[in-house]
């Protein structure tokens, strides 16, 4: 891989050595959730702030934060962390806000390395 | 140059070296190699007592004064011989007996043709030898001194420590004497609390319960510290969680910490080793101790307790635990004394409602020491106060090492585990099982708050991994609610995906024993499941406190959960 992971790869390790000889097996159906998952709550946050509805934010923030962090996406989660501690504090909410544009790009990184990760299975 | 006008020249210089040696204070005199004298100077003359024309041409020997060397008679005839051999030097007491009269001899061999002469000077060094000989005297005399003082300064110290012994176990024992029936009177007032009083009769009552409370308080204490020197306090060496230790102590300070509206943080910096051998009992009265302390001195702000650690060995670490305060702070002046007994800063504006024996940083320090560790203080007034305790243990458990590090060598029976873990994603879940698979366990999976409440109120249950945040009711309020059910209590681990300090200290106050990071990975997994085994076996033997601890209030019983 050219560009470096944004992946925890102590996370994989250990995800590896629980799959053990089915690990191949174990990672398909993890990331398979994940990118099924993801994108609903991805969009679910666009949408909420578009409402400027910071509670859903919030929520949705959270709901992706620990599935992220459980595949390694820790930078992901960090992201999700701060904008669902910090949505209050943003005067004019929009997508252009930096902290949600931190959380959309570091997700299509996440989604991108996971689909990679797949095709090579 | 005429022979005349030279001899002239020669008699002029030899006339001034004349006066000028007649002006030397030592005394000078040349004699031919047979010791016959041939030229004197006028300190000479002095010396021996006569003029130069009656000392020419007769033997110096016969000239000296009589002398001594080291209290005995010498005779001048062997300086002859010497001096013929070449230059030399030596002292002569012109008195057998004080004051002395001292004369430093020097001589040399003159080689002059064609006769050789020899020169003598006699120099007096009576004043300086005596006041050498004072000084030497003065010398003797202080080390003689110095080292009767010094019996005498050992016989006190022994003295003295016959008599700490004596007085240690006349405290020791009127102590226990005093004990029982003090006991009585606790009891007795608490029931009396417990009987309809008027106003007045309760404020009086109250006042006999707490200031028996207090002096039993002292009395144990006393009782400790006389035990520690008469050295007969034993380091147990039993293994026990450090986790629960810590987490154990900062609840028992929370209505401490409630009348006071002071917030406790607690933090394990570097992941500590849980489980460790040493005296659990001791290091939880070092700390309650400690943080006691922290809460009464403190009137607005937070207590700190940081555990932290290093290896020593591979079966050893050293322990680093930290209070720090905000409190009043020390003074420099008390801050050197503070470990010693019965001190206690009386100048405080605040000193009057305090109460306490004096003793419980003399204990701490003594009891670190018996532990091989050390603690320390660094304080200033109006500062704040920071407590360092270090303290060398074992660790229960060797390390595993990556040869033999596969799960299946886990040594843990985790049979008696019934595990509920309420976690409201399906890759979280999915992990979780795959992981505790990996350890054999089986897990039951509750989806939300109000989900796991009605599972664990059927009962059943002995280990909860709990989700702290959930939509609808989170996990603190969860475990809350939970403590209160009427069911055996299980053991709650706090799910988070990150390790904050202050989210710690919720979990806490919520009532969860225990921290799992998510990501959640296999030691650290390894390292809670230890703890509740620990936790559980201790749970079915009753509580461990309440067998071993000695009857001190510091050291009482941990109250049920709410």
């Amino acid at each position: 891989m050219t560009t470096p992971s944004v992946l925890d790869q102590r996370v994989w390790e250990d995800l590896r050595a629980l799959g053990g000889s089915e690990a191949d097996a174990l990672i398909l159906e993890l990331i398979s959730m994940y990118l099924e998952d993801a994108p609903i709550q991805l969009e679910a946050i666009r949408e909420a702030v578009r409402q400027s509805d910071r509670r859903a934010i919030a929520f949705h923030a959270h709901a992706l934060r620990s599935p992220s962090a459980s595949l390694g996406g820790l930078g992901l989660a960090e992201a999700c962390a701060a904008l669902e501690a910090g949505v209050d504090a943003i005067d004019s909410l929009s997508l252009e806000s930096p902290q949600v544009q931190k959380l959309l790009a570091e997700s299509e990184q996440v989604v991108e390395e996971l689909r990679s990760m797949i095709r090579d299975l | 140059m005429s022979s005349a006008e030279l001899q002239e020249q020669l008699r002029r210089t030899l006339g001034r070296l004349e006066a000028a040696l007649s002006s030397v204070e030592d005394a000078l005199v040349l004699t031919d190699v047979n010791g016959r004298v041939e030229w004197t100077n006028r300190a000479f003359n002095q010396f021996v007592g006569q003029p130069r024309l009656l000392s020419l041409g007769r033997l110096l020997v016969e000239l000296m004064p009589p002398h001594y060397v080291e209290g005995s008679p010498e005779s001048s005839r062997d300086l002859l011989e010497e001096a013929r051999l070449g230059p030399g030097s030596l002292l002569w007491d012109l008195s057998p007996t004080p004051p002395r009269r001292v004369v430093e001899v020097k001589w040399s061999p003159v080689n002059l043709n064609p006769d050789p002469s020899l020169v003598f000077v006699f120099r007096d060094l009576t004043e300086i030898t005596i006041a050498q000989d004072q000084i030497i005297r003065a010398r003797d005399t202080l080390e003689h001194d110095v080292a009767a003082r010094t019996l005498e300064l050992q016989q006190a110290r022994d003295e003295a420590l016959a008599a700490k012994g004596a007085m240690g176990q006349f405290l020791s024992t009127i102590s226990h004497e005093i004990r029982t029936p003090l006991n009585a009177v606790i009891g007795m007032s608490d029931l009396l609390l417990d009987i309809s009083l008027d106003l007045q009769q309760q404020e009086l009552v109250q006042t006999i319960n707490s200031s028996a409370e207090l002096l039993l308080r002292l009395i144990n204490d006393i009782l400790d510290l006389s035990k520690i020197e008469a050295k007969k306090l034993t380091i147990a060496s039993e293994a026990f969680s450090l986790r629960s230790l810590v987490l154990d102590c900062c609840r028992m300070m929370d209505a401490a910490l409630r009348a006071k509206h002071l917030e406790l943080r607690c933090s394990f910096c570097d992941d500590p080793p849980d489980g460790l051998i040493g005296d659990g009992l001791r290091i939880r009265q070092i700390l309650l101790n400690l943080l006691n302390n922290a809460i009464k001195f403190t009137n607005q702000g937070s207590i700190d307790v940081k555990i932290g650690w290093r290896p020593l060995a591979p079966d050893s670490i050293e322990l680093d635990l930290t209070v720090d305060d905000t409190g009043t702070g020390i003074s420099e002046d008390f801050l050197s004394k503070i470990f010693q007994d019965f001190s206690q800063e009386h100048n405080q504006a605040h000193a009057s409602h305090q109460q306490g024996t004096g003793l419980g940083l003399a204990i701490c320090d003594r009891l670190c020491h018996l532990m091989g560790g050390g603690i320390e203080v660094q304080s200033q007034l109006g500062q704040g106060s920071r407590f360092h305790v270090r303290l060398p243990l074992k660790r229960s458990a060797p390390e595993v090492s990556p040869v033999s590090g596969s799960d299946e060598s886990l040594d843990l029976d985790l049979s008696s585990v019934r595990l509920l873990a309420v976690e409201d994603n399906r890759i979280n879940q999915r992990v979780l099982e795959l992981l505790l698979a990996k350890l054999s366990l089986k897990v039951e999976f509750a989806d939300c708050g109000e989900d796991a409440l009605e599972r664990l109120s059927e009962g059943g249950f002995n280990l909860v991994l709990m989700d702290l945040q959930m939509p609808g009711i989170d996990g603190r309020e969860a475990t809350c609610r939970l403590r209160a059910l009427p069911i055996s209590q299980p053991y709650v681990v706090a799910l988070t995906a990150f390790a904050l300090e202050d989210q710690q200290q919720a979990c806490l106050e919520a009532g969860m024993q225990d921290f799992l990071t998510k990501p959640v990975r296999v030691p650290a997994l390894r390292g809670c499941l230890q703890r509740f085994l620990h936790w559980n076996a201790h749970r079915q033997g009753g509580s461990v406190l309440s067998e071993l601890a000695p009857p001190s209030a510091a050291l009482a019983p941990l109250e049920s959960s709410p």
